[in-house]
């Protein structure tokens, strides 16, 4: 509550920052109206031929709806690995064997290309939402995995000791010295996994769906219609900027704030 | 070892009595036929060469180890540890860290910050310090908040690592010295580890020297003249006498004392017993 409270709090001055983004922004914009200029509209849209195509296809409400339905498949892929990653990677760093055999297994996960997870479940789900689902799963799932195994990994023992001579009981040791360890590993592990599961959904809707935001980008590309590319590959940047920028950095922000070094 | 070590002390107060205690890690032994005991109000020093095994010894009597050998009797209905570093927790605030340990005995929010506001002046913190997160103050500063930490908890038992033996000569004297008034007002007993001799023989009633492999107390010194009587002056003559006998230069694998002694060792205020 009150970590909410302060983030609404440093909220404006926060934004009031983003001018400097917004200017670098609006230098790429007018480097894309040089380079469709340039190359004509067929390659590259031009800026307003985009935004016109987006007002479109928001308007008739097929936007938000192949967003919603992307959306739904990201998160609930992306849940499935925060609670299965968070879960077993601190029951495996709670024990050391446990530790070291399953950071190979994890060092293969994370190697393992997410475009060869997608061929496999193609192969296991077909053109359901399960293969959207699944890969967001088995893509995000080690990185969330590792972060919580070393969180667990490296609790401070001088701080354990110090918190068994002041008699602390059971529940302040979970929630004030075992937990905001952990937190500070496994928070940049789920930021980091969150951005991942919007790429990863989107790349295995273009592949094997009928619906949502990857399969709406393969028919506009199969259309050569270069305008609705660009505008779902805004809609797809947007959002993503949108929730890493206005949700995670000032949550963030408030969280880590401990950690932040004074220049 | 003098029998006489290991009378039970009488006192009303609480005493920590410590019994033939022996602790070996792994094939090592560590510790052998330790034997002492502190009323209230006493303040023990535990000196000896690094690795002799004081830190094992004080992790015996706070619980930190589990004893295997021998008798510990802590009758003090509170004791408190402090550690070579101040060991905050980084991610709460100097004021939330102070008062973990009224927290942790259920005080609510309000009274535990009071207290902690009250006794920040007295440490020498500001309140605008409080409200920062460890890493933005000094090591002094960090080492404030460790003291002001334990002693929120109104000890009666202090059991001391060497605390602030990371910060320099002048600032711990001052922490020195607000934990003595402290100890004085309060009737403290006080068990601290130090390898440094002067300090001992500022601070202390007894010192208690140990050898190393296996750790054992080789002699216990009593210092006679009342710890606010103590001057500069006497305290360098005393830490020269000390140093003087055989059995500390032992101790601490000194060569054997230059002739003749460059002190007087005529004016002694101290006894010891091997």
């Amino acid at each position: 509550m009150h970590l909410l409270r302060s983030t609404f709090r440093e909220l404006p001055s926060y934004l009031w920052s983003g001018w400097g983004a917004i200017c670098s922004l609006l230098l790429l914009m007018a480097a894309w109206q040089l380079v469709s200029e340039h190359y004509g509209s067929l390659v590259l849209a031009q800026p307003l031929e985009t935004f016109t195509s987006f007002q479109h296809l928001w308007n008739d409400q097929t936007m938000p709806e192949a967003l919603l339905i992307t959306g739904r498949r990201a998160l609930l892929g992306l849940l499935l690995a925060l609670g299965l990653g968070t879960g077993l990677g601190l029951l495996a760093g709670v024990s050391v064997t446990a530790a070291m055999m399953s950071r190979p297994l994890v060092t293969v996960l994370l190697g393992m290309p997410p475009i060869a997870w997608l061929v496999l479940a193609m192969l296991w789900f077909g053109a359901s939402d399960g293969t959207p689902i699944f890969t967001v799963f088995v893509a995000t799932f080690p990185m969330v995995f590792i972060g919580a195994l070393q969180g667990a990994r490296t609790v401070d023992n001088q701080l354990n000791e110090m918190a068994q001579t002041l008699q602390l009981p059971k529940r302040m040791m979970l929630f004030d010295v075992y937990l905001p360890h952990v937190f500070s590993y496994l928070f940049p592990a789920w930021v980091a996994a969150l951005g991942m599961s919007w790429k990863i959904v989107v790349m295995a809707e273009l592949l094997a769906n009928q619906d949502g935001v990857g399969a709406s980008l393969a028919v506009a590309r199969s259309h050569l219609d270069s305008a609705a590319s660009m505008a779902w590959i805004c809609a797809i940047v947007l959002l993503l900027l949108g929730i890493e920028y206005l949700f995670l950095e000032p949550i963030k922000r408030q969280v880590e704030r401990w950690r932040v070094t004074e220049t | 070892m003098s029998s006489s070590l290991n009378t039970k002390p009488v006192s009303q107060k609480g005493y920590l009595l410590v019994e033939n205690v022996e602790h070996d890690f792994v094939r090592t032994q560590v510790l052998k036929n330790i034997s002492f005991s502190i009323s209230a109000g006493e303040v023990y020093a535990l000196v000896g060469p690094s690795g002799c095994g004081k830190t094992t010894l004080l992790h015996l009597c706070n619980g930190l180890l589990d004893l295997q050998d021998g008798v510990i009797e802590n009758t003090f209905k509170n004791t408190a540890s402090m550690f070579q570093q101040p060991r905050l927790l980084p991610w709460k605030t100097c004021l939330d860290n102070m008062t973990l340990g009224l927290k942790a005995r259920r005080w609510n929010k309000k009274d535990r910050n009071l207290k902690g506001l009250k006794l920040a002046a007295l440490v020498g913190l500001q309140p605008s310090d409080l409200e920062k997160f460890p890493h933005q103050l000094s090591g002094g500063m960090q080492s404030r908040v460790a003291l002001a930490r334990v002693l929120l908890l109104e000890p009666d038992l202090l059991l001391l690592d060497e605390p602030f033996s990371a910060l320099d000569i002048g600032l711990k004297t001052e922490l020195y010295q607000l934990l003595l008034e402290q100890q004085s007002q309060r009737d403290l007993a006080v068990l601290m580890i130090t390898h440094d001799l002067m300090e001992a023989v500022r601070l202390c009633d007894n010192i208690l020297l140990m050898n190393s492999k296996p750790g054992r107390i080789a002699a216990s010194f009593k210092l006679t003249r009342p710890t606010s009587l103590r001057d500069d002056a006497w305290v360098y003559q005393t830490t020269a006498e000390l140093l003087q006998q055989p059995i500390v230069r032992e101790s601490f694998e000194l060569p054997p004392p230059t002739s003749p002694s460059p002190v007087d060792l005529t004016t002694r205020e101290w006894s010891y017993k091997c």
